[in-house]
Parts: C-alpha cells; sequence; structure tokens
C-alpha cells in the first residue's frame, strides 16, 4: 500500500521532471535571446566567447566523448573555417550567412580527406598525429601566402558599429545559434542509432565490428560533424575579431582550453561540455580580475583543485548527487541509505 | 662543413630531446599520466642553472647534478602530494591536472624571474674548436659530451640498478610487479623524481645554447610528447631513438627548405610514421591503450 | 537435408600464422542450418582464431570461407555480422558506459535486423534478454554485473542480431551449472529452430551431448571429425588430446544424466 503511493508519488515526480524541463529550455531560450540588451559590452563579449568555446567543447565531445578519439587537433578544422570565410568573404566577395556555411563545410570536407588514414590510430597515436596536423596547417596557412596572405593576416569588414554593446551583438547571435545547432546534433546523437554505434566504438572497436557497426564510416562522420561545427565557429569567430593570422587561428591554446572544458563538464553528455565552458570561462575572467599579476597561477591551483574534488567531472558528480537524493526519497525507512 | 654542423646541431638537439622525451615516457609507462608541466620542469632546471652560474660563478656543467637532485626532490614531493591522488581517475583528469600545475609553475617562474629572456654565457662561450678545416663551438662540443653522459648513466640505472629494474617491471606490468614485492607507489614517485631530474639536467644544457624565459617549456611538453609517441608510448628506449629523429628531421627541414617550412616538415614526418607505424617506432600494442 | 544444398556455413582449407605460430593449419569445416557443430581441443589449438577468421575480425593467411555459397573472407566484420553471422566472445566484450539492455540493442539495431528505430531495437532486447534470463538486469550498468551474467549477455547480443549463424565461442565459462542448463537448453532450441551453430567449448560432456558432429583441433589442424559417438570411440585422438578421463566419463555415463559445468582442464571455470 505504502509502496504504491510511493511508486506513484515518484511516477508524478517524474512527470514533474519533464515538465519542468520543458519549462526550463523556454525560459532558458528566452533570457539567452533576451541576453544582449541587459549585458555590458564587456560582459557580452566574455558571454559570446563562452558560446564559442562551447561549441568548440560540444564539437569536440562528439569525437572524444561519444566516439572516444581524442582529437585534440580539432583547432585545424576552427582554423580552416576561419581561413575559408576570410577567403570568401574579402576574395571572393561572398554574402556572410554563405560564407559561414561553406565555412563549415570547408572544415568537413577537409576532415573528410585526412580523416580516414589518422582514424586508423587510436589513443595516443590519434591524438598526437591530430596536433600534428593542427601544427601543419598552421604552417601551410603561414607560407601560402597567395590564398592566405601568410603571415601578414586577412582583415575583415565589420559588421556592426555603433556602442560596445551593438557591436558585439551580431556576434553573440550568430554563436548562438551555432551552439543551438551544435548542441542538437550531440544530443540527436546521444539517442539515435548513430549515437549507440559511436558510443560501442569507444568501448570496444573490434567488438562493435562484430555486431555489425560500420566503424570506419561512423567515426569517420562523427569527427566530420565535429569538424563542421567547429568549422562554424571558427568562421564566427574570424567575423567577430575581423583579423586573423596563423598564429590566432591555429592557436593551440583554444584546442587546451576547449578540451579542459569539456572534461571538466563531463564528456559523453549533452549538458556537460557546455556547463563547462561556462564553468572555467566565468573562472577565468572572475579570477584575471581579482588576481591580475598571478591570475595564470590561481586559475592553475582552481583547475588543480576542481579535478582532485571532482575526478569524475561536473556532470558525473550532479548524477551522484542526483542517485543519492533519489535513492534517499525512494527507500522510506532509510536503512541503506545512510553510510 | 655544412653536413658536419648538421650533424653536430642534430645530435646536440636529438640528445636534449631524447633525454626530455625519456622522461616523460617513464611518466606515462609507469603512471599512464600525460605530465603537461614536464616543460615546466625543464625551464626550472634552466633558472636553476642560470642562477647558480650568476651567482657562485661556476661552471655551467657543474650545476647539472645538484638541480637533477633538487628536481628529483621537487618531483618526488609533486607525486606525492597531487598526482598520487588522482591515478585512479581518467587520463584525462590527470592530463588537467597536471595543465593545472603547468599553469601555476609558469605564472611562478614569471614572478620570480620576471619574462625577459636569459642566457646562461660560460666564460669559454665564444671558443671554437678547429680541427682539420672544421670549426665548432667548444660550448656545444661540451652539451655533446654531456648528452651522451647522461643518456648511458641512465641507460645504466634502468638496466643495472634494482631500482631501474622495478621501475622497467612496473610500467610494463604493475599488478606482477606488486605481487613481486614492489612497492609501486614509492615506484610512482621516485619514477616521478627521476623524469623531473632529467628534465632539469635538460633544461641547464638547453640554457646554455638557447635563450630562454618562463615559457620555455610550452613548446618543449609538445616536443616531450611528440618524441615519446615516435618512439612508442610508454618504451623509454623508444623514446631516446625518437628524440634524434625529431631532432634530424625539425634540422634536415630547415636545410632542405629553409627555415619558413621547418616545423611543417616535422609535423608531415610525424604524421607518416604515425600512419605506416601506427604504433611509433618501438611501441607495443598494450601501450596504446587510453582510457577516456 | 539434400547434400546439393550449400551448407549454412563453408570453411575451407583456413590458415593462419602468428609469427612461426601456426595457429590455424589448413582447416575445414561446414555447419548446415538446424545443425551444432561441437569444436574441441586444448587451450591454444586455434579455436577462437577460427572463429575470429570467420568473423573476419582476423584475415587468415590462405582459404575460402563461404555463407550460404557466397564467400565472405575478404568481407570486413561488420558485413559478415550483418549478412547474418553472429557472434559470442571467449573474453566477453560488454560495452562500457551502456547498461545492460542498451548492450543487447546495439546487436538489434546493427545486426542483421537492421532495426531503425531505437523503440523497436528495445523491444527486442528484452526478448532476448528473456530469452537468456536475463530480464531482471536489463537497466543495470554493464560493469555491475557478473562474469555470468556478462556471457548471458554476449549471447543476448548475439541474438538480437538475429543471426542465421551463430559463433559461440566458450559460452559456458564462467557461467554456473543451473545457468548452464538453461544455456545449454536455448542452445539446443535455436538449433532446433533452424540456426546453424559452431559451438566452441571446453565443457567436454556437453559439447558431446549437444553437437550433432564434433571436430577436434589441436595444434591448428583438424585431427577428427564425426558423430560424437565415433569420435569418442577414436581412442587414440581421444587418450591424446583430451586425456583417458574424459572418454571414460563421456562414455560410461548416458547422455541424459549429462551434468555441465566440468571443464576438461579446468580453465573452464568460474
Ligand atoms: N593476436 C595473436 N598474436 C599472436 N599469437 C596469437 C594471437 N592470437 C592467437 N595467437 C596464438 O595462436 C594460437 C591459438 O590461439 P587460440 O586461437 O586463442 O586458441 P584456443 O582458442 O583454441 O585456446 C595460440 O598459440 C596463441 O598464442
Ligand atoms: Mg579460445
Amino acid at each position: 500500500m505504502l509502496e504504491a503511493r510511493l511508486s506513484s508519488f515518484l511516477r508524478e515526480g517524474q512527470r514533474l521532471q519533464v515538465s519542468a524541463a520543458a519549462v526550463g529550455a523556454v525560459a532558458l531560450a528566452v533570457v539567452l535571446l533576451l541576453l544582449p540588451n541587459w549585458l555590458s559590452g564587456y560582459w557580452l563579449r566574455i558571454t559570446t566567447s563562452v558560446l564559442m568555446f562551447a561549441t568548440l567543447a560540444q564539437a569536440w565531445n562528439i569525437i572524444t566523448g561519444f566516439t572516444g578519439y581524442p582529437a585534440f587537433g580539432n583547432t585545424a578544422f576552427f582554423g580552416v573555417g576561419a581561413y575559408a570565410l576570410a577567403i570568401l568573404v574579402t576574395k571572393a566577395g561572398l554574402g556572410i550567412p554563405a560564407a559561414i556555411v561553406l565555412a563549415g563545410l570547408a572544415a568537413a570536407a577537409f576532415c573528410a580527406v585526412i580523416g580516414l588514414p589518422i582514424l586508423r590510430l587510436q589513443g595516443h597515436y590519434f591524438a598526437i598525429a591530430t596536433l600534428a596536423l593542427s601544427l601543419f596547417v598552421r604552417e601551410a596557412a603561414a607560407n601560402l601566402g597567395w590564398l592566405t596572405n601568410g603571415a601578414i593576416g586577412i582583415v575583415l569588414p565589420t559588421l556592426a558599429s555603433g556602442s560596445p554593446e551593438e557591436i558585439t551583438r551580431p556576434y553573440y547571435y550568430l554563436m548562438l545559434l551555432v551552439l543551438v545547432a551544435c548542441c542538437a546534433c550531440t544530443w540527436w546523437v546521444s539517442v539515435s542509432r548513430f549515437g549507440y554505434g559511436l558510443r560501442s566504438i569507444k568501448a570496444d572497436e573490434d567488438a562493435a565490428a562484430c555486431f555489425g557497426i560500420n566503424t570506419t564510416l561512423s567515426k569517420l562522420v562523427a569527427w566530420v560533424l565535429s569538424a563542421f561545427f567547429t568549422g562554424l565557429a571558427g568562421a564566427v569567430w574570424a567575423l567577430w575579431i575581423t583579423f586573423i593570422d596563423p598564429q590566432s587561428a591555429f592557436n593551440l591554446a583554444i584546442a587546451v582550453k576547449f578540451s579542459v572544458m569539456a572534461l571538466l563538464g563531463g564528456l559523453g553528455t549533452v549538458a556537460g561540455p557546455v556547463l563547462g565552458a561556462l564553468l572555467v570561462e566565468v573562472l577565468t575572467q572572475a579570477i584575471w580580475g581579482a588576481f591580475y599579476a598571478v591570475h595564470l597561477a590561481v586559475l592553475g591551483l582552481a583547475i588543480m583543485l576542481i579535478v582532485l574534488l571532482m575526478p569524475g567531472g561536473l556532470m558525473q558528480l550532479l548524477r551522484d548527487r542526483l542517485a543519492t537524493a533519489k535513492r534517499l526519497l525512494a527507500t522510506p525507512s532509510a536503512k541503506e541509505s545512510w553510510r | 662543413m655544412e653536413s658536419f654542423q648538421f650533424v653536430v646541431n642534430g645530435l646536440m638537439l636529438g640528445g636534449i630531446y631524447a633525454i626530455v622525451g625519456a622522461g616523460f615516457a617513464l611518466v606515462y609507462g609507469v603512471m599512464n599520466v600525460l605530465n603537461v608541466a614536464h616543460g615546466s620542469f625543464i625551464m626550472i632546471g634552466a633558472y636553476l642553472t642560470y642562477w647558480t652560474v650568476t651567482l657562485l660563478g661556476v661552471d655551467p656543467f657543474v650545476t647539472l647534478p645538484a638541480s637533477a637532485v633538487a628536481l628529483f626532490a621537487f618531483g618526488y614531493l609533486v607525486q606525492r602530494t597531487v598526482i598520487s591522488r588522482v591515478l585512479h581517475a581518467s587520463i584525462f583528469m590527470t592530463f588537467i591536472l597536471t595543465f593545472g600545475l603547468d599553469m601555476f609553475l609558469i605564472n611562478a617562474g614569471l614572478v620570480a624571474w620576471g619574462g625577459s629572456y636569459r642566457a646562461v654565457r660560460p666564460s669559454y662561450a665564444d671558443d671554437v674548436l678547429i680541427m682539420g678545416g672544421l670549426t665548432i663551438p667548444y660550448v656545444r662540443l661540451v652539451v655533446l659530451v654531456a648528452v651522451v653522459a647522461v643518456i648511458a648513466l641512465l641507460l645504466l640505472f634502468m638496466s643495472k640498478t634494482r631500482l631501474g629494474i622495478a621501475i622497467k617491471a612496473t610500467a610494463l606490468e604493475r599488478e606482477a610487479a606488486q605481487l613481486a614485492g614492489v612497492d609501486v607507489k614509492q615506484i610512482d614517485a621516485i619514477t616521478f623524481g627521476l623524469s623531473a631530474a632529467l628534465a632539469g639536467v635538460a633544461g641547464g644544457l638547453l640554457a646554455v645554447v638557447l635563450p630562454f624565459g618562463p615559457f620555455m617549456g610550452v613548446p618543449l611538453t609538445g616536443k616531450a610528447f611528440t618524441v615519446a609517441v615516435l618512439g612508442g608510448l610508454g618504451s623509454m628506449t623508444g623514446a631516446l631513438y625518437g628524440g634524434f629523429v625529431l631532432a634530424f628531421a625539425e634540422i634536415g627541414g630547415v636545410i632542405a627548405l629553409g627555415g619558413e617550412w621547418a616545423d611543417g616538415i616535422a609535423f608531415i614526418i610525424l604524421l607518416v610514421v604515425l600512419v605506416l607505424r601506427p604504433r611509433g617506432l618501438l611501441g607495443k600494442e598494450f601501450f596504446a591503450e587510453v582510457k577516456v | 537435408m539434400s547434400a546439393t544444398v550449400a551448407p549454412a556455413l563453408d570453411v575451407r582449407g583456413v590458415v593462419k600464422g602468428f609469427g612461426a605460430v601456426r595457429a590455424v593449419d589448413g582447416v575445414s569445416l561446414a555447419v548446415r542450418s538446424g545443425e551444432v557443430l561441437g569444436v574441441v581441443g586444448p587451450n591454444g589449438a586455434g579455436k577462437s582464431t577460427l572463429v575470429n577468421i570467420i568473423s573476419g575480425l582476423v584475415k587468415a593467411d590462405a582459404g575460402e570461407i563461404a555463407y550460404r555459397g557466397v564467400p565472405i573472407h575478404r568481407l570486413s566484420p561488420d558485413e559478415v555480422a550483418r549478412l547474418g553471422v553472429a557472434r559470442t566472445f571467449q573474453i566477453v566484450k560488454p560495452l562500457r558506459d551502456l547498461s545492460v539492455i542498451e548492450n543487447v540493442m546495439v546487436g538489434a539495431l546493427f545486426g542483421r535486423r537492421q532495426c531503425r528505430s531505437t523503440r523497436e531495437a528495445r523491444r527486442i532486447a528484452e526478448e532476448a534478454l528473456a530469452q537468456v534470463q536475463l530480464g531482471h538486469r536489463a537497466e543495470a550498468e554493464c560493469r555491475k554485473i557478473s562474469t555470468g551474467e556478462t556471457k548471458k549477455l554476449d549471447l543476448a547480443r548475439a541474438l538480437a542480431m538475429d543471426p542465421d549463424v551463430l559463433l559461440l565461442d566458450e559460452p559456458l565459462a564462467g557461467v554456473g551449472a543451473r545457468e548452464s542448463q538453461t544455456l545449454i537448453e536455448l542452445i539446443v532450441g535455436l538449433a532446433k529452430s533452424g540456426k546453424a551453430i559452431l559451438l566452441v567449448e571446453h565443457v567436454v560432456r556437453v559439447v558431446w551431448t549437444i553437437s550433432d558432429r564434433v571436430a577436434v583441433l589441436h595444434h591448428g589442424a583438424k585431427i577428427a571429425e564425426g558423430p560424437p559417438k565415433e569420435v569418442a570411440a577414436d581412442d587414440q585422438v581421444m587418450a591424446a588430446y583430451l586425456g583417458e578421463r574424459y572418454i571414460r566419463e563421456v562414455l560410461q555415463r548416458p547422455a541424459d544424466d549429462a551434468e555441465p559445468g566440468v571443464s576438461s582442464d579446468g580453465d573452464g571455470g568460474p
């Protein structure tokens, strides 16, 4: 009797959870759309940067979190996207929306070409090969002056003028759009047949093949998707900062940053990379403001502390907390819950 | 003449890369930790040599054993207090942890010693050795000798001493080593210390041949990782070979195509080696395991 | 069954060397639909390598393999699996981070069935789990289940693939006695329903009781093949490769009181 009541209570709770999630999503969408009206230029820039890094972390999550391939060299696609946009806009005179989409596709196509040989490697060997690729593309960008202006870089036109808020606003919305698309894609990966294939590959690639999964094609598609969104983010970034050169477009520090964000947030989850981006960027800004001369050291210590306190990442911590809470609710006698 | 210079420079740089990479590979092999702060250990080694030379006026090569000891102690402590706490987490988490440590050390270096570039110049810095029409800077020759000595000592230590063999055994089969009575936790800390000591020595040697600053370690960590992967991750001997391969590739790239493409060539070589030999030059299958 | 119909699985002259070791040395076998072919042999005889070769995971140095007359030895493992040749692993491969039922869903989604919807796959997975009596563990994390349960999970996933040919690599190793009985009945039932089953097993008595034919491998070569009684009567073979004791046990006890869980050399136990 009591059990029946309790289980109906829990089912009710689940229904409440679902509708709460829906309400939360709508509220979040409204807030994100209105945010530029409330923020100063400084905070709007930081928020845009959070959106960019969240996109990069999320795109990385598709190939690394779901498929298990540590593609630290994803900066190659960021840079290719940025350069493709700059070249399409300044040399081919293309419109901005078309240039952004084509830049994403250029990064995806580049990934499709180099993906097959590199995806034969696994683990650290894959990681280092992607890093080498990224550095090689940087050298190529620096040396193919006829296409890229070499080390001089490319200057891009601005999209808006006026107050700092007005200048940043279009880039904010563009980044938001890219992030939403990337998260939607990741969500699809997390629930779809394709995603089951990727997760099987992550667990055991040989076994996955024996279960009928075309591993070569699946990982290639996963990486191409990742490259596409990374390229889109690179394209919007290039528009935003209006000047790119090989050092800034193929900057490995970006890779370090988005991977730290995704890892601290939680790989293989949809919310993790976004939360991680928010956490790290806010932390960085707060620490930068408070400890100017030693902000790197303090941030370093903070990162170490986070790892020591939650070695499984933010999402793991939340999941564990939630599981504990559920267990407490589900066992009314609470006999075995208190340990 | 040019080719002789090429060989001397290649051997010298290769030796330093080998020492850097071997330390990095040891830590990976024993603990499955990618130590991003390895480059900053090198940086600390460079400053230790610089300050000992500047304050005490001794020969830079004399400082090497002392900075090796100091960095051994430092590495040992870092492992015991921090790294050992996360050995059960995923390799990426230890990666981030050492990344945080790296940021801390770079900033500490910046605060303690400023951002300007420094160089260690012994009294004989400009002397050259003339041998049958060939001129070699005297310093480079000494560095070469030091590099060879360090590598020889390392190989001897790893193959002839109980401790070295215990480290090897732990890297190959942790559980088996434990069953055979090896205190693997102690080995972890000693390995980390040894790796830091090697980095310190490499830093002292680099300080003599190149100007350096607090950020010098960042690209060197990349080289260490590259060298270790080239050799087959986890294999210390492989990393020794990898160091020379990378150095000759870099220097050869400069000579063949001029300065601009040098790095590009090195990366292409790395990519080709990896695609042709997916486990590195000497790597074994089980070293490729990565726990995401 | 007419002799002109191609067997479900036809292995001809397969050779595989690892360095100096000839793991599989010119083995030929055929399995027909509705039949259980037992494959036995001491440790290192090449049984698992043979299964790896048939499933496409390892490429043979020589030889041909046909599925219903169609050559498959040049296909990749996923192509072989999609045709309807499913396998289990001696060292089970649960997909970590996936729950038990999700593990089985993978079989339904990517095996011969090629389920497009995850909902449909879940339903199939539930059925397959019920078949191996693992339904009660459906939502468990696969890292938290016992060795015996991972064996059942492995089998359930193979079943969810809707295979025509089943390659079972020591499916009973590590499974408790009572549960073995369930699995044995299941395997016999599967054969009756028309599947071709290649059963690699250490538990000799089980192989003898449920196989229609038995093949004996040693040092990679097939040294005997035939109905269990005949192979068992081949004294020399049995004495040399399986030990006197087992022949006596097998021959002297009637088949119906055969008790599973006895391993030929003890390494098949839990
Ligand atoms: N990947 C491999 N590399 C080298 N040798 C192998 C490999 N796989 C199997 N072998 C060798 O092939 C032989 C047959 O092994 P296996 O097929 O596992 O035997 P079984 O399953 O009958 O016990 C053994 O000698 C084994 O050591
Ligand atoms: Mg076997």
